[in-house]
């Protein structure tokens, strides 16, 4: 991990693509330890909000991260402080999987080629944490879907940045790998990273994000920890979709049903 | 994680040892250069050859030094550029089959040179159509870049280049259309196609700086196309900078592709196949492909070159046309022999 605490803060932003506004000014701050999770129905500006927090498009307003202005650090420190996700993502070329994870020590390694010990220790566990170890000669153009997301996500978190920006990491993926993503993202907020991932599984959210930030409309319209985003009624607003708390067998479980006219 | 992992057997990418694959070409690069200068109308035996090599055959000498010499120089400089632009823009645009006619960059050097041929300008050989051809492919990608100024992605890139590229063709066809004179139309049209024939030194001196250029802007993109396999989103979160590296690319290829077309005319295919017959060999890496695309070029054209002047014609077939009529079939059988060239999954 580098040496800068995980703390992101954005503050008012406001993104304008084509004349149209996208964000109408959001402020979030989130600090290492947080798993946050954005949600929000389709078109609510969730990638727009998460691309600006990466610094991948122009904007109003400030993003800082670890106390800096994102705008003033080079694209070289950001590439260190913030790893992202792009939604969907795909690998052009028929790299190896293992060489695809290695481009996640690009910010730090001086030769792809000639990785050190520590690139390559990074890129091992990686490879570990996102079950990818069988794929690491397989052609990434031949992967299944849910395979190719897992490699893009190990490629993410071998950069072992402190700050992981991820939209829809678990999306395409096996109800299994699924849980799976999001225990492991939960692991890394443990050890003190902060992980803001985009996702539209509110269950899941539910068990292991440590707050949930609803969007509607290009604005941010909650932002708290899950057990009081479900009990302030949001949920039904935003989606028309009721939430249930259970119990089964001692241990809590979540689901949405539709509400009924 | 603890799901179960895939179990299906799939072939693994064969790896290869670094720079393997340019020693290779690099050996046989050799090989064709000395058979190009063994190779010509005058039909020397290389005994005699020899002798001029060595200062004993004053006309050996010549023809050798004079003839042969730049001649196959020119092919196999040119070839490699044409090679290098091929693999810097697939790689840029993560399309297989981008080249650099894709940019519109070939048709506006052509245009230039016609312009030129066609008002009588310059004639054929000289150092301003070399000129003017550099001057107007720099002017087309200028006018990309213009263009692409607000919306710096690849998309728009590439559309830009394509309207570039019509209208270099349509313009062309009008002047070519308008032209009185049938002479120049044949001329015109045959330097079009193609030719190392009758270059001299001259030529080469004219290339050789832009040449270099626009190999070293080239190369020095090498890791951010690495890079790029993963899109533009990620490889900029990765520290790239992707409006940077388009414009690098740009002026590499207007730079470099400008100068060819110059001194050897339109030479196609060259810069679509070059990069897909060595990817396998790179582990699928398109900053790697860089360097063995060029030597593959340059290989391709040297090759190319050789055979125009075996083929038995009554004046010597235009390169273009041999490396399109080897170049089309090839990358063919490419598309339906190699798998997952083109990516998707199973």
């Amino acid at each position: 991990m580098s040496v800068a605490p995980p703390k992101l803060t954005a503050d008012d932003i406001v993104v304008e693509i084509g004349g149209r506004r996208i964000l109408h000014g959001c402020s979030l701050s989130a600090v290492g330890g947080e798993f946050v999770v954005l949600a929000g129905p389709n078109g609510a500006g969730k990638s727009t909000l998460l691309r600006a927090l990466a610094g991948l498009l122009p904007f109003t307003g400030r993003v800082t991260v670890a106390g800096d202005d994102q705008a003033k650090i080079t694209s070289a420190e950001r590439s260190r402080r913030i790893a992202f996700l792009p939604q969907g993502g795909a690998i052009h070329w028929p790299m190896p999987v293992r060489d695809v994870v290695a481009l996640g020590r690009m910010p730090f390694a001086a030769s792809l080629q000639k990785l050190s010990p520590q690139d390559l220790a990074a890129v091992d566990k990686a490879m570990a944490d996102c079950d990818i170890e069988a794929l690491a000669e397989m052609p990434a153009t031949e992967l299944s879907g849910g395979e190719l997301s897992r490699v893009l996500l190990a490629r993410v978190l071998a950069t072992q940045a402190p700050v992981l920006l991820l939209d829809e990491p678990a999306a395409s993926l096996d109800p299994a790998h699924q849980s799976a993503v999001m225990r492991l993202l939960r692991a890394i907020a443990d050890k003190g990273g902060l992980v803001i991932a985009v996702s539209h599984d509110l269950a899941q959210a539910a068990r292991y994000a440590t707050r949930i930030v609803l969007m509607s409309d290009g604005a941010i319209v909650a932002d708290s920890q899950p057990p009081d985003l479900f009990a302030s009624g949001a949920i039904e607003r935003i989606f028309g979709m009721r939430f249930h708390s259970l119990d089964i067998d001692g241990e809590a479980a979540f689901a949405m049903t539709p509400l009924r006219n | 994680m603890t799901a179960p992992a895939a179990s299906e057997a799939r072939a693994a990418v064969r790896r290869q040892p670094p720079m393997a694959v340019e020693a290779v070409l690099g050996v046989v690069l050799i090989a064709v250069a000395i058979v190009s200068l063994a190779v010509g109308a005058s039909g020397f035996s290389m005994s005699r050859l020899w002798h001029g090599l060595i200062g004993k055959d004053d006309v050996a000498a010549i023809v050798l030094l004079e003839i042969r010499l730049p001649r196959m120089l020119l092919s196999l400089m040119v070839g490699a550029i044409l090679g290098l632009s091929g693999a810097a823009i697939q790689a840029l645009t993560r399309n297989p089959l981008a080249e650099p006619a894709v940019l519109g960059t070939p048709q506006a050097a052509a245009l230039g040179a016609v312009a030129v041929l066609y008002t009588g300008i310059a004639a054929a050989n000289s150092i301003w159509l070399a000129l003017t051809a550099i001057a107007a492919a720099a002017a087309a990608m200028a006018l990309i870049l213009f263009l692409i100024r607000s919306r710096q992605n690849i998309l728009t890139l590439l559309l830009a280049g394509l309207g570039i590229g019509s209208l270099t063709g349509a313009a062309m066809s009008f002047v070519i259309g308008m032209s009185s004179n049938p002479y120049a139309v044949m001329e015109i049209v045959f330097w079009l196609m193609g030719s190392f024939e009758d270059r001299s030194m001259t030529h080469v001196a004219i290339a050789l700086p832009f040449l270099a250029v626009s190999a070293l802007l080239l190369l020095a993109c090498r890791r951010a196309y690495t890079a790029l396999a993963l899109g533009e989103d990620a490889a900029q979160s990765l520290g790239v900078d992707v409006a940077r590296i388009s414009f690098l690319t740009a002026a590499g290829i207007a730079i470099g592709v400008g100068a060819s077309v110059a001194v050897s005319g339109a030479i196609g295919f060259v810069g679509l196949i070059a990069p897909h017959l060595v990817r396998p060999w790179c582990n699928g890496d398109p900053g790697r492909t860089l360097l063995p695309s060029a030597l593959c070029g340059a290989l391709l054209t040297g090759f190319a070159d050789i055979l125009v002047r075996l083929i038995p014609s009554t004046g010597e077939i235009r390169i273009g046309v041999v490396t399109a009529m080897i170049g089309a079939p090839l990358f063919i059988w490419l598309i339906v022999s190699r798998k997952g060239l083109f990516g998707g999954g199973p």
